[in-house]
């Protein structure tokens, strides 16, 4: 299966050896290979367009090790001089898990002297091979990372994000987001109170981690609720007897004045045991964010995470295990807390904020306090003739605390009103430091599954879960009720190549019970509301390879989702959008039937990746305007919301092409269009805008003394979101914009460390603009022009 | 090397942090008031007759309608002082709020707007900066005719943003009362 391809690029210099990674049968490249010279520290991981680059080869035979999730390891040899680009092709014939591997590489040399690896495959492929998934490798989240985890996503056609103000940010797959996506982190889905457009991922962008994002329904490996996509960060690989070794990074951004640090430490062999340990901690602390001609009083934040990571045993008997710890405090922008309708219009009609504050690192009412405390870990046992099993065992605890500017009076207590009224000024102050909302959410889960091979084309996974979460909430105000929910699910996926055809199959079967305690009006009496949801989820995939250059993939599946308890039982003023929202506990399970097809093009000068989806909705969920049916209070009269479900399309495409002028020189485009519609054709609210971004890459091995230096400028353009209900919002989408972004970056040998430097612009002209997607859209513009510059130093 | 036997003893370990809280320990406010009533006196200066209209949500926010929308009748060509007073519902009875909004009027003010405009309405209590306050204010009437008088309670966090006329964007109280002037 070993084929090393030596084809005549362009002469380099002696000591950089350079090539590109490949799928043996699609030719495909892979990115986030992992390129090792075997015995040596010195390793590269693929890029987007699968190449590699290892500096400070020296020796005159280099025996090097390639690394990919899914993939067969392969190991080969290379001759100096290295000028010619090296092709490696993995293929995943001979075995579909890299831990299969001990003594199975007649290939390789000094098996007994060299470790077995085991390549920190937490788990393997996310979601079904036929379907459209994007690697962020590491080094491309530490180029491309922003402020939070969702920015650096955006980097993937068809993700974006929803944000509320500056310091907020969730991530959008093909329209959708929250409740209809999961995020799967450390081997579990990450819980975190997902309902609220207001609730970020708890992750921190600097974590040593790559990503994995599938588009499309994941329902069947990751249960309910992944009928839209997955995220699935992984811890990067640590080999079991990796050498110390580790890296240290700082980011610094003008627009905020933020600063960042972060940094891990691993090594391997512990006591001499396959056994390695990395500990990672990272921290920000950023100011007030400012749009191009005013600052947005109250969006500091600051945040820190930490953790651990473990690998153990062998291919045979092993395992990893995290613990983890994130914490943050959100300042919400001060200009975005408004009282009543007539607030929300003058605010809009004025288009500024009122004020224009000094910068400030300070963050007061309202803002927002979460903090996010994770362990996971992964027993696996190869069983002869039968498979690997795996146990993955899960607890997290989500801890949200929301703060109020001025939500509430108490009555004083004192023997003359005076004194009562300056006792309830104190009272009500005091009250301020605590939290309005409080939300605690506990999850349990447990899974196991077992991964087998068939015969030499066909392998699958069969799995079976059980997860237990408690929602219990304090403070005053009672968005969501407690709840006790309980799930199990099983599912059964198999992948086989006939022909040159890959098949992929999928079925799953879930069961969720809901425990709400509701509370009866005017009594402190709560009632017990008990839901019980099951139903099926189901994927069939095909992809095939028509031409050397040509492959052609294709998905339908079927998935669900139960409704969620904000859903059901939400009751109560929307603060910041002016709306009164009313749940609707008699609302069923969403379903939806998914059907999506992608071409990929892979000549050598041309990458190109265009998908095309239908979804069409059962019992779409989601907030109908109540025209006629206002909710008066003693605030004023609020429009009326209420949780509704209508058959409805989610229809679009994303594409994305690169193509290579010169050996230097690339031009790219990517972009999405999104349409969200009832079966009526009623455009459903909150689906992204049609964008489009179009850059210029150079990239230069070896300049001066600079490594891999590259120079990207990219100009992103995004429609003004035409398809909306009239009427339905306080204001009609603003206009379209288009936003200039620069890059550049290097790696630079200071005391022969290879230092990264990168510099970047967004919004580089300083452009006034709103998104759509911004729920703070009415009342200010989004932030001006920002530029980054990083560091990072590994050390070994 | 790790046996399985050695699995089955970490294995426990993984459930230690059951003990960990469950339960939000953030508790509900004590003595917390939400303004559920909002009642205007008005004292005809000529007369010294004195009236009481309500506009009462007793339930607060959401759940039941208003309970209580009262219409204000007066007589033409007439003055009256008017009075604005805050209460809360609680399971002990109504709550005065005035005077903690009194206590703090620097970051207060009461709007009235009349549509349409028959009726004048001049504020005639200040805050320790000279602004407006409107606790306190009176009203004329001139023609007969329908009127509605919005009363609007302005929160202004920042003190120096209180310019006296322009409504803050955090607005604690409106509401409608129905006005007929014969």
């Amino acid at each position: 299966m070993i084929s090393i391809l030596l084809l005549s690029f362009f002469a380099m210099g002696e000591s950089h050896v350079h090539g590109v990674v490949r799928d043996s049968a699609s030719r495909e490249p892979l990115v986030g290979a992992v390129v090792q010279v075997v015995g040596t520290k010195i390793g590269s991981v693929t890029d987007h367009h699968g190449a590699f680059h290892l500096h400070d080869v020296t020796t005159d035979t280099t025996l090097i090790d390639v690394r990919y999730v899914g993939y067969a390891i392969k190991r080969a040899t290379l001759f100096a001089p290295y000028t010619n680009s090296v092709e490696v092709l993995l293929g995943m014939g001979e075995s579909n898990n890299a831990r299969v591997l001990k003594g199975r590489n007649p290939d390789g040399p000094d098996l007994q002297t060299q470790p077995v690896i085991v390549t920190a495959d937490v788990l393997s492929s996310a979601g079904m091979h036929t379907q459209s998934q994007t690697v962020l490798t590491e080094t491309e989240l530490r180029e491309n990372s922003g402020q939070n985890f969702s920015a650096a996503l955006t980097e993937i056609p068809g993700v974006t994000t929803i944000q509320t103000g500056p310091t907020v940010q969730k991530p959008i797959i093909r329209g959708q987001s929250g409740n209809r996506i999961v995020i799967n982190n450390n081997g579990i889905n990450q819980e975190g109170q997902q309902w609220g457009t207001e609730h970020a991922p708890e992750i921190d962008p600097f974590t040593p981690m790559r990503i994995q994002v599938v588009k499309g329904a994941a329902g069947v490996v990751y249960g309910p609720n992944a009928l839209g996509g997955i995220i699935r960060s992984e811890p990067s690989p640590l080999d079991v007897y990796e050498k110390l070794s580790g890296e240290a990074s700082v980011n610094l951004f003008t627009n905020n004045q933020q600063g960042a640090v972060g940094g891990y430490v691993q090594t391997g062999g512990v006591l001499g045991k396959p056994l390695a340990i990395r500990v990672y901690a990272n921290a920000r602390r950023a100011g007030s964010s400012s749009a191009p001609e005013y600052s947005l009083q109250n969006t500091a934040f600051g945040s820190w995470s930490g953790g651990l990571y473990t690998t153990f045993g062998n291919n045979d008997l092993g395992g990893w295990a995290t613990l983890s710890e994130f914490q943050t405090t959100l300042g919400i922008f001060s200009g975005s807390h408004i009282g009543n309708p007539a607030d929300m219009q003058r605010a809009i009609e004025r288009g500024n904020p009122v004020t224009n504050p000094e910068f400030s690192y300070d963050i007061s009412n309202p803002k927002q306090e979460v903090q996010h405390t994770m362990f996971s870990g992964q027993f696996h046992n190869y069983i002869k003739n039968f498979g690997t099993l795996s146990v993955t065992y899960g607890w997290q605890r989500n801890n949200r605390s929301e703060y109020d500017a001025h939500n509430l009076r108490i009555i004083g207590r004192g023997d003359n009103p005076d004194e009562r009224a300056a006792d309830s000024i104190a009272r009500l102050n005091n009250a301020l430091q605590t939290p309005a909302m409080n939300l605690v959410l506990v999850t349990y889960s447990l899974e196991a599954k077992l991964e087998h091979r068939l015969n030499d084309v066909t392998s699958g996974s069969i799995g079976v879960n059980a997860l237990r979460q408690s929602n219990s909430r304090g403070g005053s105000v009672a968005l969501i009720p407690d709840y006790l929910l309980y799930g199990v699910g099983g599912y059964v996926l198999e992948n086989s190549m006939i022909r040159n055809v890959q098949l992929s199959a999928g079925l799953r079967y879930d069961v969720r019970w809901l425990d709400a305690r509701l509370d009866v009006l005017g009594s402190t009496q709560q009632t017990i509301k008990n839901n019980l949801y099951t139903s099926f989820s189901g994927a069939l995939g095909a992809q095939t390879q028509l031409t050397d250059n040509l492959r052609l993939s294709a998905n339908v599946g079927s998935a669900w989702r139960p409704p969620q308890v904000n859903e059901l039982y939400s009751n109560g003023l929307h603060h910041g959008v002016a709306t009164y929202e009313i749940g609707n506990a008699e609302l069923q399970a969403e379903r939806n039937i998914n059907a999506d097809v992608t071409l990929h093009i892979n000549t050598s000068d041309v990458q190109c990746e265009v998908s095309g989806y239908a979804t069409k909705y059962f019992g779409y969920i989601y907030t109908k305007p109540l025209p006629n049916n206002p909710t008066t209070t003693v605030r004023g009269t609020f429009p009326t919301y209420v949780y509704t479900s209508n058959n409805a399309w989610i229809n679009g495409v994303d594409f994305s092409a690169t193509a290579e002028l010169t050996t230097v020189i690339s031009v790219s485009a990517k972009g999405s269009v999104v349409r969200g519609t009832t079966t009526e054709g009623i455009p459903l609210p909150l689906i992204p805008a049609d964008r489009l971004r179009l850059s210029v890459h150079a990239h230069a091995h070896d300049v001066w003394l600079a490594h891999d230096a590259y120079v990207e400028v990219g100009v992103s353009g995004v429609r003004r979101q035409d398809q909306y209900l009239d009427s339905s919002d306080y204001a009609p989408p603003p206009p379209g914009y288009i936003l200039t972004d620069l890059k550049f970056g290097a790696t630079i040998d200071v005391f022969d460390k290879p230092v990264f430097v990168g510099l970047s612009c967004s919004n580089l002209f300083n452009h006034r603009y709103r998104d759509y997607l911004n729920r703070f859209r009415y009342f200010a513009d989004d932030a001006g022009r920002n530029f980054t510059i990083r560091f990072s130093v590994p050390f070994h | 090397m790790l046996s399985f036997k050695s699995l089955l003893v970490i294995a426990p370990l993984l459930f230690a942090f059951s003990a960990c809280s469950e339960q939000s320990t953030v508790p509900k406010q004590p003595d917390e008031a939400v303004i559920t009533t909002v009642r205007v006196m008005l004292v005809d200066s000529a007369t010294s007759d004195t009236t009481f209209y309500t506009w009462e949500d007793a339930d607060g926010i959401g759940g039941n309608p208003p309970n209580r929308t009262d219409t204000m009748r007066l007589k033409t060509g007439s003055v009256y002082k008017a009075a604005v007073q805050f209460l809360s519902v609680q399971a002990t009875g109504l709550v005065d709020v005035t005077p903690t909004i009194v206590a703090d009027a620097i970051h207060h003010q009461v709007f009235f707007s009349v549509a349409p405009s028959a009726i004048a309405i001049v504020t005639s209590d200040f805050d320790a900066n000279g602004k407006p306050l409107g606790i306190h204010s009176s009203l004329r009437t001139s023609v007969a005719g329908n009127a509605s008088v919005v009363v609007a309670l302005s929160h202004f966090p920042d003190a120096a943003l209180k310019d006296g006329v322009t409504p803050s964007d955090e607005t604690d109280v409106n509401v409608t009362f129905a006005v007929e002037v014969r």
